[in-house]
């Protein structure tokens, strides 16, 4: 692995999974139909599990440039729920 | 990169990365929170002068309430922690905001004498049970770090099953003494056969300190209003503002009737009033956690004055109680004491897991010659794993030693602790990596079994009293110490004897020296 690809792949399991963390939270209060206390609780416990896949996915994705589209496409998608839902 | 055979070697390559980076925390976490399992136990110890079978009267609550108000005077918050089997004496603590006194006040009471402990001062569990995920660090800095350690135990233990694909066929295989492959086979053998136990201890453990990690969702959903949230997630009341009239508390001894017809069967495990003596009083008072899985759930909320019932918990969601479930399986304080060694021995193996993953890092690249990140890792591997329970021992001894009327005592137990464990961090420089190995182990092994000894000596409580008395906590104490110091010694006389065959296989190799200790 060179030295750039494994910076962006050291990026995407750090930054890029602690982003996917707090937008999933975002997202899990969003759109939770239960009381917004639970939506809270239910997101954040979750957010490990996505935290921890994300970090995985970081370093088995084929290339760094999959790891870092991957990353940036599911981050996106979560903020997009969290800050766009009604 | 390929799946398949790429995907397995990533995976490999984040295991040995990430895991090595954390791996000397998660051992000091990992160590510390297993005692803390003990939590209660290891105060009683480190307090011999309260007595092995304390009386606790029916009406404890009230006497401590009672307590409270003579030294609460001016406070927003009293708390008390009621005795119950693991713990005869009540724990006080009392909130200040301003004015005379101290902001922060704990108490050990003696509910049978009416009286203050008059045990000598220390931290006990406590001081274990902070470092566990504070590490007595200023500024959270020590909860980050735990959390990024938590973080890469989760990837560690993920990836590790992927790596390690025959999980099951390999884990009857276990091979002694072969040096790397042993190592191998154990961190093999303790990772899989407590894996639940992996998963689970390390995700709740995040779960405990996870509004530190991820405010996100508060902030979103309750602005300005972290303790409404609170409130709502079942996790405890805000305190009222104050009104400035004065008003008598109202009776305690009703208030956990009713709590305790409510619960049907449950304890009342801690009383927390907010704004005492205050015409806004509040009085929450929670179940005990030694009846139940869920932490600190269910709670009643009084009214400090006339003691309407304000609130009752028990209606609380299915993801407060499933949130509430993760944190008691955290902390373990449910387990009834068969139940609790097991949860012992599955942190053990945690704690093995992780010290056979540093062996066997610096095992499989030793014959590559000593570069100075290898022997940095040796180094740090003797400091750690060796070196820790050292100074764990090194606390337990300043328990025992240091004058029970000395000031700033309970402060000099852990001052002493990080002396120890910094001289046991310097003094690999001077030895070479087996002397240092074998004089830690072996200086272990010997304040461990000094521990009982030093029990009789300044306590009049030493193995046969204790054993006679059928007092659990000591015996159990003076036990372990036992069994700890025997493997100490037995990992010590390990390293003289695969010294021995890698260097000078001669009968009169120092490493059959009699061991120095240090």
């Amino acid at each position: 692995m060179s030295l750039p690809a494994l910076l962006v792949r050291l990026t995407v399991a750090t930054a890029g999974a602690y982003l996917a963390a707090a937008a999933w939270v975002a997202a899990f209060v969003a759109i939770w139909p239960g009381g917004t206390a639970d939506a809270v609780l239910g997101g954040t416990v979750t957010a490990f599990p996505v935290a921890t896949a994300a970090v995985l996915w970081a370093f088995a994705a084929r290339s760094a440039a999959r790891a870092l589209a991957g990353a940036v496409l599911g981050i996106l998608v979560l903020a997009a729920i969290g800050w766009l839902a009604p | 990169m390929k799946p398949g055979g790429g995907l397995r070697q990533a995976m490999a390559g984040l295991h040995i990365w990430g895991g090595l980076i954390f791996a000397w925390l998660l051992y000091a976490v990992f160590l510390t929170g297993t005692l803390s399992y003990f939590r209660d136990e290891i105060s009683l110890w480190m307090c011999p002068e309260i007595p092995p079978v304390a009386t606790t009267p029916a009406d404890a609550a009230a006497r401590s309430v009672a307590r409270l108000h003579e030294i609460g005077g001016g406070a927003y918050r009293w708390l008390v922690d009621l005795p119950d089997e693991r713990n005869p004496v009540a724990r006080l603590a009392v909130w200040r905001e301003a004015g005379p006194g101290p902001r922060f006040q704990r108490e050990a009471f003696d509910p049978a004498t009416g009286r203050a402990s008059t045990a000598r001062a220390t931290h006990g569990g406590d001081f274990l049970y902070y470092f566990h995920f504070d590490l007595h660090m200023p500024w959270r800095l020590g909860r980050y770090l735990v959390g990024l350690a938590a973080m890469a135990m989760l990837v560690a233990i993920l990836s590790g099953v992927i790596v390690h694909r025959r999980i099951f066929a390999d884990f009857f295989a276990f091979r002694l003494g072969k040096g790397q492959r042993s190592w191998l086979d154990a961190h093999n053998a303790t990772g899989v056969l407590a894996l639940p136990y992996h998963l689970v201890i390390t995700w709740s453990g995040l779960v405990t300190l996870m509004f530190l990690y991820l405010p996100g969702g508060i902030e979103r959903a309750f602005p300005d209003d972290r303790a409404a949230f609170y409130a709502a997630a079942g996790q405890g009341q805000a305190t009222p503002p104050a009104s400035g009239r004065t008003a008598p508390l109202v009776e305690i001894r009703p208030l956990m009737r009713e709590a305790e017809r409510r619960w049907g069967g449950l304890r009342v495990g801690r009383i927390d009033v907010r704004r005492p003596l205050d015409a806004n009083a509040r009085i929450e008072l929670t179940a005990s956690d030694a009846d139940h899985l869920a932490h600190g759930h269910p709670r009643l909320v009084f009214d400090g004055v006339d003691g309407r019932l304000l609130s009752d918990s028990g209606r609380a969601s299915w993801v407060v109680a499933s949130e509430r479930t993760l944190y008691g399986l955290h902390l373990g304080r449910f387990a009834d004491p068969a139940l609790r060694w097991l949860l012992f021995c599955l942190g053990v193996a945690g704690t093995a897991m992780v010290a056979t993953g540093l062996l066997l890092w610096a095992a499989a690249r030793r014959r590559r010659g000593g570069r100075f990140g290898h022997r940095l890792v040796d180094h740090l591997n003797v400091a750690t794993i060796a070196g820790l329970p050292l100074a764990i021992a090194g606390f337990f001894l300043a328990n025992r030693l240091l004058p029970a009327d000395m000031p700033g005592r309970a402060g000099w137990e852990g001052n002493i602790f990080f002396a120890v464990w910094a001289a046991a961090a310097l003094h690999p420089l001077a030895r070479t990596r087996t002397q240092a190995w074998r004089e830690q182990l072996w200086a272990g092994a010997a304040a461990y079994a000094a521990l009982p000894v030093l029990d009789a000596l300044t306590t009049g409580r030493g193995p046969w009293v204790s054993l006679l008395q059928g007092d659990w906590v000591f015996t159990g104490f003076q036990l372990s110490a036992l069994v700890t110091a025997a493997i100490l010694a037995w990992l010590a006389l390990r390293q003289g004897a695969r010294a021995a065959v890698s260097t000078i296989p001669s009968p009169t190799a120092p490493s059959r020296d009699p061991p120095a200790a240090t």
